[in-house]
């Protein structure tokens, strides 16, 4: 307020005393008559509290604290605790006197009688009764504060009562209080509670809000605006600084574009959902589907991409051995952990117990928070392949279309280096044998150019890749011929199903062309990308319709440092089996077992007849237990070419593996990817599935 | 259209801190003495065609004090339902400010006020 409005207002409050005070002094008169005339009470109390208000407002703070004395004492005459006494009015009118010389003190030359104040003051403390002598509080409603440190965000969730629009509380009125502190980086109104509009009541509120608000200003200032809607709605502030940088979300880019819309209220999840199952691309389905618009969908992919951009700068280059370094010691500590947690058991000394509970799940946590620092997105690589595909193509007279989807997902630094290889020369097989050419394809009814899809997904702790094509598909019946010409199966056809068939292809020495082309078909054939495959502990698979296409599908875990396996025992021995390549385990009775002269030993479960593996022998692990073996336990498996079932003699648990490489302490072992330290300090052999198909000749 | 703001107390000091505290924000303030005449100056106000978009009113006061003029505005036949009151008074007990709220008074100033804050209360309500 400018100095010229205050003189008004003080000029405005000394007409407002001086008549108060005439007022009081009459009606003081008038109680001393009539003791028990609580409008009388009522009214005097109102006059000192009117002085009080007043001279706060004009800032005479001393007079206003004074007053308010007065206004206690005569509240406890109101409230029936104080009897209208003649030393009650003495007191009264002492104090109406008082009030007059604090007003000469403000408007005229008279100074202030300090003595008489403070002996007023104690008077009235009197009547008050010791200690209950309240002072005027201090005035509410501080300014806002000053800003401090920057830039910052926070998320706000807004849900006021339903009764807001009664009060008059207009949520908009509210959002742009919070624009005025700031950039507004997000608004979204929730809409899920809106009811059926037969039951919907206008005056009723029922939306709630999110805000992403930047802002200099500091967390309270944020709060004040919701100074009358925090205590009956639901207002949370978050200071979310560390996520955004900028007005940009850094976990945008790590999140899908399905995951981003459903968080946005844009889409149903059910919806994402159903479409991520048909592995198609979310933003182009969503449009199609009229969910969302075009424009909405790029101006998410847009954010995206820039914190994808933040995410980078704010990086930082780590060497890849320092990182390898890092996890093993983790992985070592986790084990330790594992072992302290085993003597702990026995010791039964719950505290001690508890915390390394606690241990236990936070370095799991930082185990899982460094193997994710190399984790890097399949996006470079798969982008590399449009160069790849147009070069083939052009030299084969073949028109392919590269389609990539997934491309965000994120697999293990190592792992997308020894993938590529793979993938490209899948890529080229299937320009290669796959798509014909325009002219066989307009013959066939298909469209001119040809399509090759790649996508990434992650499943089950997987990550799938897949290399698609729409070309003329295998021919199970030229395939099995190649494989007999090349003494590669002695199976009868009609023993053999297309799916086995089609698996032949990743036989060393198989090679389908026709004639031998400049890329493919030169000796690095698809037992190399198996092979390749499988060393990332990775299984591939094949499907194929002749006339319509072929698909190619690698699954690989997320990483290879770590592997979710079954410890089992086997004689002497104990094993893991990685999780993945595990169907199902159950304990067999003799009927189950069949036994064939000079053949090997068949599990029939549920009418379907797998091999059984023992070995015993190859791991040198000792006999096995003869009476037990008739109600032994068997772990059916899956590998590339073959399901078959492994005798074991113990199931012992799941058991989280951190693969010790063994070739650099020993020597590769066929069979053995590894080895793991157990929590009590001796070691588990890593089972290699395929590896084991192989040696065992299942 | 220029906004009005109503306030009702019996102080003019207040009347006119309230007034000189807003004088820069540009809307228009109308006074009453109290609840009742609160009442009548809304009526007059929304009979020539123009209405009150806030109104600010103090609880002790003659003739008609802060909660039953809020009470009666908030009556569900009252035409001035949906105005949002803020209640400014020195009082800060918190029953008093449960029943305010049960009322439906939109907020709730403590006396003495500083005028930035008064502001940023009004622009809560009006824009």
């Amino acid at each position: 307020m400018i100095d010229q409005n205050i003189e008004k207002l003080k000029e405005i409050f000394k007409g407002e005393v001086d008549e108060l005070i005439e007022n009081a002094e009459e009606t003081l008169v008038s109680l001393e008559q009539d003791v028990h005339n609580t409008e009388l009470i009522n009214e005097i109390f109102r006059i000192f509290h009117s002085i009080k208000g007043s001279a706060g407002l004009v800032g005479f703070d001393a007079m206003a604290r004074y007053a308010h004395e007065v206004e206690s004492v005569l509240d406890r005459v109101r409230q029936g605790e104080l009897q209208v006494s003649k030393n009650l009015i003495s007191q009264i009118l002492d104090s109406i006197d008082l009030i007059k010389s604090f007003i000469e003190f403000h408007f005229g030359s008279a100074s202030l009688d300090d003595a008489r104040l403070k002996k007023s003051e104690a008077s009235l403390a009197r009547f008050l009764g010791a200690g209950e002598m309240t002072k005027l509080q201090p005035p509410a409603g501080a300014p806002r504060r000053v800003p401090s440190g920057g830039w910052k965000h926070f998320g706000i969730h807004l849900e006021l009562s339903d009764q807001a629009f009664f009060r008059g509380q207009d949520p908009l009125l509210l959002i742009q209080e919070l624009a005025d502190l700031g950039e507004m980086v997000s608004v979204r109104a929730n809409t899920a509670g809106i009811p059926l509009i037969a039951d919907l009541d206008p005056h009723v509120n029922y939306l709630t809000y999110d805000v992403v608000l930047k802002t200099l200003r500091d967390r309270a200032s944020v709060e004040d605006v919701f100074l009358f809607v925090r205590d009956e709605g639901n207002i949370t502030v978050a200071d979310i600084s560390e996520r955004y940088e900028d007005g940009i979300d850094r976990e945008l880019a790590d999140k899908k574009i399905g995951e981003i819309l459903v968080d946005e209220g844009l889409v149903d999840e059910g919806l994402v959902e159903q479409i991520a199952a048909s592995h198609r691309k979310i933003g182009e389905e969503i449009i199609d589907q009229a969910e969302v618009s075009e424009e909405q969908v790029s101006e998410v992919l847009d954010r995206k991409q820039k914190s994808k951009k933040v995410q980078i700068a704010s990086s930082l280059r780590v060497r890849t051995d320092k990182l390898d370094k890092l996890i093993n010691l983790i992985g070592e500590m986790v084990i330790s952990v594992a072992r302290i947690s085993l003597v702990a058991t026995e010791s039964q000394n719950k505290d001690v117990i508890n915390s390394l509970t606690e241990l236990d799940r936070i370095s799991r946590e930082l185990q899982e928070q460094i193997m994710m620092i190399r984790m890097v997105p399949l996006e470079s690589t798969f982008k590399r392949f449009f160069r790849v595909v147009r070069d083939l193509a052009t030299t084969q007279h073949k028109v392919v279309n590269l389609h990539i989807s997934g491309e965000e997902t994120e697999l293990d630094k190592t792992m997308i280096e020894q993938i590529t290889d793979p993938l490209k020369h899948m890529i080229r097989n299937s320009i290669d044998h796959g798509v014909e050419t325009p002219e066989a394809r307009l013959a066939a009814g298909k469209p001119e150019a040809g399509s090759i899809w790649l996508k990434a997904f992650q499943e089950e702790g997987n990550v799938v890749i897949v290399v698609e094509d729409d070309g003329h598909g295998m021919d199970p019946d030229k395939i099995y011929k190649k494989a007999v010409e090349k003494g590669l199966v002695n199976k009868k056809r009609n023993a053999i199903t297309d799916e086995e068939i089609f698996t032949y292809v990743f036989l060393p020495g198989f090679s389908t062309a026709e004639k031998v082309t400049e890329i493919s078909g030169r000796g690095v054939g698809m037992d190399v990308v198996k092979k390749n495959v499988e060393a990332l502990k990775g299984r591939i698979e094949v499907k194929s319709t002749l006339g319509k296409g072929s698909t190619f599908k690698i699954k690989i875990p997320l990483t290879i440092a770590i592997i979710d396996g079954m410890q089992i025992r086997i004689g002497s021995r104990t094993f893991v089996i990685p999780l993945d390549a595990i169907i199902e385990a159950f304990q067999v009775s003799s009927l189950d077992l069949k036994s064939i002269k000079g053949s090997r030993d068949l599990v029939n479960l549920r009418g379907n007849v797998y091999p059984l593996i023992k070995l015993h022998e190859y791991f040198g692990a000792g006999e096995i237990e003869a009476e037990q073996f008739q109600n032994g336990i068997v772990v059916l498996v899956e590998s590339t070419f073959k399901k078959f079932c492994i005798y074991v003699d113990e199931i012992l648990g799941i058991h989280q593996a951190v693969i010790k490489n063994l070739q650099t302490n020993y020597r590769s072992i066929p069979g053995i990817i590894g080895a793991s330290l157990n929590g009590d300090g001796t070691i588990s052999l890593i089972m290699d599935i395929p590896g084991i198909e192989r040696i065992m000749q299942v | 259209m220029g906004k009005n703001i109503l306030i009702v107390d019996d102080s003019p000091t207040l009347r006119a801190s309230v007034r000189f505290a807003l004088s820069e924000t540009g809307y228009s303030i109308h006074q009453a003495e109290n609840g009742k005449l609160g009442l009548q100056k809304l009526a007059e106000i929304h009979t020539a065609g123009d209405r009150i978009h806030l109104i600010i009113t103090d609880v002790n006061m003659p003739e008609m004090n802060g909660l039953e003029f809020l009470r009666q505005l908030k009556d569900e036949n009252s035409r001035f339902r949906f105005i949002p009151v803020v209640v400014l008074t020195t009082e800060r007990e918190e029953t008093l400010k449960q029943k305010g709220r049960e009322y439906g008074a939109a907020g709730w100033m403590t006396k003495p006020f500083k005028a930035d804050l008064l502001i940023n209360v009004v622009r809560k309500f009006i824009r």
